[in-house]
């Protein structure tokens, strides 16, 4: 878009003109010529001719189209018009066929067209610049959709970056206090447990920056996770996982499901013993996916009141509109036991 | 290019005359005035004037008599009456029988005429065939005195050529053949225009007829 930008530079419209107003000289001078050669007087007559169509085409850029934005402005656009064209070939034909004359003594010409014929001359002319000005606005206003449309796209990316670097520090932030508890017990599982912790900074750092990722990776992301947190609040927890095997090599927007588990294992009873604390079940349908998860609701285990979902379930909401808008539902539902997120991504 | 070799008999009679394919005078503005008719004299010579479809040498252009068969034709009555107004002008010079049809027009304050060769005796026509021009004169007259001043052909030949006037013609430069092109309003709008210019009519061989009786 850069290299083109010339073409809107001040110097380039004056430049469109005069090769413009160049080419119709030309033009009419070859029109105008009396016999096989061109004479002076045929230049002469050329350019005085063009006196005559130069204003009516300038007044009718530059003030009159402007009118037609207007509700019936195209009434008086027309009456303005028709009164300027009659009054350019009415001076037209009484400067050649009269004041020419006293003005350019020693040439001799006329006017050789009727005042319908200069008319209609001078209409010809309005039109096609008309015509010619509304192509270049229409390929303005072309490049300024597309430019709004790129700002648009650069916007909305700018702002899916934000959303996940605001899942980052959330979920680190709760897996570094899981390794803080283990550390203090002196668990021997620590070495293994920074090691995972180490594939999902990778994942975090390297591979979830991509628009979109392997379902593989994001699903072994939520394994990954729901170890660590195993690990730090004891074997007795009680997970059931239903994962498809095979993924086809389907590809999602990057840390997208992991906040539902996230928010599971922050709300949910993780003390209780009976039953299983979380349930959670993937399914993939041709190129769409069923993302279902549940938990019994248990005591908060960060400072602060915080409400189900909070920041980071908001997030998700904003990013599926923006990444599969129209192409998603989202289903959050809660009553006195349990918490319940079904989450649907439809086929492009 | 058009075949523009004019009328021999123009030339040798009215010097620096200006050809013209297409005539100055319609049917709807033909002048007639009967004033005009008769014989008049410049030097030695005889003009006979007469209205042209009383003229013996006439040839009415359409259905001379109106039969039911032959019907004449709304056309054909208003060329009659077209040709009703116009005159034949017959002169003898050097030898040579020349007869011109002639018309008069009124252009803005000025009254022209145009003379086209109608009938030229000559033993030889050297080139079999020849394509006749308008000549044109503007017109001052009385009773007794007719004054023509012809468009000064070499002025505007010399005008066209050097760039200054602007008129659409034709130049064939073998010959030294130059024929005005412009259609009867361009020409119109010309003489309207420069009919009293005097650089473009000759002013010093005005032809002067004068009334013979």
């Amino acid at each position: 878009m850069r290299n083109i930008d010339f073409i809107h530079q001040r110097w380039f419209r004056v430049l469109q003109h005069l090769v413009f107003w160049t080419a119709s000289f030309l033009v009419l001078l070859r029109i105008f010529r009396s016999g096989p050669e061109i004479h002076e007087v045929d230049v002469l007559y050329t350019a005085l001719f063009h006196v005559f169509l130069v204003p009516p085409v300038y007044l009718n850029l530059r003030s009159f189209v402007h009118q037609l934005q207007k509700k019936w402005g195209w009434v008086l656009y027309v009456l303005k018009l028709a009164l300027v064209i009659a009054l350019f070939s009415w001076l037209n034909l009484m400067f050649f066929q009269d004041w020419s004359a006293a003005l350019f003594p020693g040439h001799y010409f006329i006017s050789y067209y009727t005042w319908v014929e200069l008319a209609l001359f001078i209409f010809i002319y309005v039109a096609l610049t008309t015509l010619i000005k509304g192509t270049r606005s229409w390929f303005t206003v072309t490049r300024l959709r597309a430019e709004m449309e790129e700002m648009e796209k650069e916007k909305v990316q700018m702002e899916l970056s934000a959303l996940k670097s605001q899942v980052n520090p959330h979920f680190l932030f709760n897996t570094l206090n899981g390794i803080y508890s283990m550390t203090l017990a002196q668990d021997g599982r620590l070495p293994s447990t920074v090691l995972q912790l180490s594939d999902l900074m990778r994942y975090f750092l390297y591979e979830a920056g991509d628009e979109w990722v392997p379902l593989e990776k994001e699903v072994s992301l939520l394994k990954n996770y729901i170890a660590l947190q195993k690990i730090r609040l004891g074997d007795h927890l009680s997970v059931n996982l239903e994962l498809p095997e095979n993924l086809n090599g389907q590809r999602i927007a990057p840390l997208l499901l992991i906040t539902f588990v996230e928010n599971a294992f922050k709300h949910g009873d993780k003390q209780r013993k009976k039953g299983n604390f979380l349930e959670m079940k993937l399914e993939t349908q041709g190129g769409g996916l069923d993302f279902r998860i549940a938990n019994y609701k248990g005591k908060v285990d960060e400072t602060g009141e915080e409400k189900y979902g909070g920041i980071g379930l908001e997030n998700v909401k904003r990013r599926l509109a923006l990444l599969y808008p129209g192409k998603h539902s989202l289903a959050v539902k809660e009553d006195d036991q349990r918490f319940y997120v079904e989450l649907k991504l439809y086929e492009a | 290019m058009k075949k523009i070799i004019l009328a021999v008999a123009m030339v040798v009679t009215i010097t620096s005359c200006t050809a013209s394919l297409y005539p100055i005078v319609e049917e709807t503005n033909v002048v007639y005035a009967r004033e005009i008719l008769g014989k008049w004299k410049d030097d030695g010579t005889v003009f006979q004037v007469e209205q042209y479809l009383a003229s013996k040498n006439r040839s009415v252009p359409f259905g001379e008599s109106d039969s039911l068969l032959n019907p004449v034709t709304a056309e054909q009555r208003r060329a009659n009456i077209f040709m009703g107004k116009s005159y034949l002008v017959t002169f003898t010079e050097n030898g040579i029988k020349q007869v011109y049809e002639a018309r008069m027009t009124r252009i803005g304050k000025w009254l022209f005429a145009e003379f086209m060769p109608y009938k030229i005796d000559l033993d030889e026509d050297p080139f079999g065939n020849y394509e006749t021009g308008y000549s044109f004169a503007r017109v001052e007259y009385n009773s007794n005195k007719i004054q023509l001043y012809f468009l000064n052909g070499d002025k505007i030949k010399s005008l066209v050529t050097s760039g200054k006037l602007k008129i659409s013609y034709e130049y064939e430069r073998l010959f030294d053949n130059f024929l005005i092109t412009a259609d009867t309003n361009e020409m119109r709008a010309f003489l309207e225009k420069y009919g009293g210019d005097a650089g473009l009519f000759n002013q010093q061989d005005v032809v002067t007829l004068t009334r013979q009786e």
